[in-house]
């Protein structure tokens, strides 16, 4: 590389970390661990009790944080399926843009693929949090949900089940 | 009906300028504490005070005796120095910050868990069968006709009835325990498979507004005859036990249903606003080439 090449500016990054508070749909020891690595990381970054309750409330810190992402910040969200996010999003009015958006998801990836991809960037675990669950992938978490179930109290909700 | 403020408050860590960082672990107990109790966190390094929004009502860092003072848009924010106190204080500290200001707190009796559908814009096609679906005005239109989730906390916690009515798998409840109604991808095979769209009459036995009539007419029949509410109840629940098991509808919903008489009447005006709302497309998509053309 010569001196006379410009390299573009890096983006700003902004981290938003959802502990889906009201629900155990996220595995309690993923989110704790991401939750570890980015206060360990040294890095400022954004932490909300729940994105939904945000996105039901029409949040105007949401549509910030969208703009933000539009207007050339990389904006990496550690949470749930892409999918949901997106659309919690645009319920609260702030729909995000198809740039500059990276979500990490949370309930299918281990800890260290979600902290790779907001720490570092790393753009497969991003495509790895939209991809469905494989065959085997889902029977696990069938079997572990069913294990969990039977130590449960009986009438437990689904959405209440870890 | 809960009335959800605009948002909730905000706690920010500030280790920036001034102020010495937290210990690695304390800075995660703090954060996990604050958002187990509710709140916003910002965790502010060097210039980003900015975080300080309208919802901060509280600053805390170490600030070895020198702290600062921080305006938010609306109201000074309360910062509280708090070198050598343990987390457990830090807490305390924030707690009482808050005074009086709303929060939902998770895990307490009168929070409120965010249930509620989200629609997928991506798939949503607007043809208003949630709209006429939901007994709960949860669902609304917008100024162009399209559907939008109007009254999020008017929907029944745990209920994902409405998206097995809709044809377009575009209804999410991302705190569902399965997918594609948690927010998964939709495959081809969720699409094809006829039990992701709940023929609620089929499985009442026929048109279901004909035979919540003639339940209610039954039903008068047997108060008369009988005056008893247990066995109309159980009846009730007997009737609905295979809509419960086909869409995954909590028992305790279908419990809380009111009265066949006012589900005909909230039916029929749900029926009217979604027939309204497709009128307003169609209107709007005969005008829209007619106002683009050159000649017109």
């Amino acid at each position: 590389m010569t001196g006379s090449e410009a390299q573009p500016p890096e983006p700003t990054v902004r981290m938003l970390y959802c502990r889906c508070a009201f629900a155990q749909v996220v595995p309690a020891d993923v989110k704790s661990a991401v939750l570890d690595g980015l206060a360990a990381a040294g890095r400022g970054f954004e932490g909300v009790a729940d994105l939904c309750d945000m996105a039901a409330r029409r949040d105007p810190h949401l549509a910030d944080l969208a703009r933000l992402a539009k207007e050339g910040t990389t904006l990496r969200i550690a949470a749930c399926w892409p999918r949901a996010v997106r659309g919690l999003f645009h319920l609260a009015d702030s729909p995000l843009g198809e740039t500059g958006v990276e979500i990490l998801n949370m309930r299918t990836l281990p800890a260290e693929r979600v902290l790779a991809g907001m720490l570092d960037g790393d753009t497969s675990a991003v495509a790895e949090s939209a991809a469905a669950r494989d065959d085997a992938t889902a029977e696990q978490a069938a079997a572990s949900r069913i294990a969990t179930l039977g130590k449960l109290p009986p009438n437990t909700p689904l959405g209440e089940t870890p | 009906m809960t009335t959800l403020a605009p948002r909730q408050p905000r706690v920010v860590l500030y280790e920036g300028s001034g102020a010495e960082p937290f210990a690695g672990a304390e800075r995660a107990e703090l954060v996990a504490a604050f958002l187990d109790r509710g709140y916003s966190v910002t965790l502010a390094h060097e210039g980003a005070a900015a975080a300080a929004d309208e919802a901060t009502f509280v600053v805390v860092g170490r600030f070895a005796g020198q702290a600062p003072l921080v305006t938010a848009a609306e109201a000074t924010v309360a910062v509280h120095d708090c070198s050598g106190r343990t987390p457990a204080e830090v807490i305390g500290l924030v707690d009482g910050a808050r005074g009086n200001r709303p929060l939902n707190a998770p895990g307490t009796g009168d929070s409120w868990k965010p249930w509620f559908p989200v629609i997928d814009p991506v798939r949503c096609t607007n043809c208003m069968q949630c709209l006429s679906f939901c007994l709960f005005d949860v669902y609304g239109v917008d100024a162009d006709h399209r559907l939008r989730v109007e009254n999020p906390s008017n929907c029944k916690v745990n209920c994902p009835a409405c998206s097995r009515v809709c044809p377009e798998v575009a209804i999410m409840f991302p705190k569902y325990h399965a997918g594609p109604i948690d927010g998964a991808p939709v495959s081809q095979t969720d699409v094809g498979r006829e039990k992701m769209k709940v023929d609620i009459s089929a499985l009442l036995g026929g048109d279901i507004y004909a035979r919540l009539k003639e339940r209610s007419a039954e039903a008068k029949n047997r108060f008369s005859r009988e005056r008893s509410a247990d066995q109309a109840l159980a009846e009730r629940r007997r009737c609905l036990t295979k809509l419960a098991d086909a869409a995954a509808i909590p028992r305790e919903v279908l419990d809380a249903l009111p009265s066949p008489e006012e589900i005909l009447r909230k039916s029929a005006e749900a029926a009217k606003r979604a027939a309204a709302a497709l009128a307003g497309q169609a209107a709007a998509e005969a005008i829209g080439p007619a106002a683009s053309s050159p000649s017109a």
